[in-house]
């Protein structure tokens, strides 16, 4: 388990670059079909996100049970983003590959997208840290 | 270094201000996209002075040790991370503006992708600001 946790450290923080730059520039050129394929990305990276967190927070708990200190705070913290975003993520995803180009008719559609993919940035790059830094 | 900070903060407390009152006004008069497409690479620059500062805070107070959740971690930990997403935010809007022109890009999304990141910058710019003035002060 201690073997993985770098590489699976640097593949959430090159995930988070790759959405990253991909959320910024996609205005620019026919982005659809890269999405279809990074959608795979995010998908690997708020699992992965998912568990390290919940595994994190599990272990603070079940050590410690004192006042409020930063591990606790930011193991919470990032515990309970990971399920918002995975929830958003798999409710907009799932749309996409039922209903397909429609999905984007419902307004809040595009708007899920914005928040999932800025979310995926920020909380991969900090539970791949998290994961070097631990390592 | 001093006399610098001073200036930096004022000027983000200034730009916090114009861009308030341009987001308040704009709807009562014509041609306020000039005044947008004055204010975007402006508000682009302080972004990233932001990005910046706070970063450098975070990392301070970071390696300052300690385990305590004390004002300074929650602040510094807000700022860096509200900042970071206003920059995706404002560089995903701002690209797209330039690349396919202003009244291509508009759309419900980019409407409200730029009323949040107009009312986060101002907040931020200004908490910024009001940081590095009082940093000095001490």
């Amino acid at each position: 388990m201690e073997a993985i946790k770098k590489p699976v450290g640097w593949l959430l923080i090159a995930i988070s670059v790759v959405i990253g730059v991909q959320y910024v520039i996609q205005a620019s050129y026919d982005s659809a079909d890269v999405w279809l394929i990074l959608d795979f990305a995010i998908l690997a990276a708020v699992a992965i996100s998912l568990i390290v967190n919940y595994l994190r927070k599990r272990s603070y708990d079940a050590d410690n049970d004192d006042g409020l200190s930063r591990e606790y705070f930011e193991a919470n913290v990032l515990l309970y983003v990971s399920i918002g975003l995975t929830m958003m993520f798999l409710y907009n995803w799932i749309r996409l590959l039922v209903d397909g180009d429609d999905a984007f008719d419902v307004s809040d559609h595009l708007i899920i997208w914005t928040a999932v993919d800025v979310l995926t940035v920020i909380v991969s790059c900090v539970t791949g840290r998290y994961l070097i830094r631990n390592d | 270094m001093e006399s610098l900070k001073r200036i930096i903060g004022i000027v983000h407390i200034l730009a916090a201000f114009a861009v308030a009152l341009q987001q308040m006004s704009a709807p009562t008069w014509e041609d306020s996209g000039m005044v947008w497409d004055f204010l975007n690479p402006v508000m682009f620059v302080f972004i990233a002075l932001a990005l910046i500062f706070n970063f450098m805070r975070k990392r301070e107070n970071d390696s300052a040790g300690g385990s305590s959740v004390t004002r300074e971690y929650v602040e510094s930990n807000v700022l860096f991370y509200l900042t970071a997403a206003l920059a995706i935010l404002f560089v995903y809007n701002w690209v797209g503006e330039l690349t396919r022109g202003a009244e291509e890009s508009r759309g419900t999304l980019t409407g409200i992708v730029w009323t949040y990141v107009n009312i986060t910058f101002i907040l931020i710019s200004a908490s910024t600001g009001a940081h590095l003035l009082r940093s000095l002060s001490k």
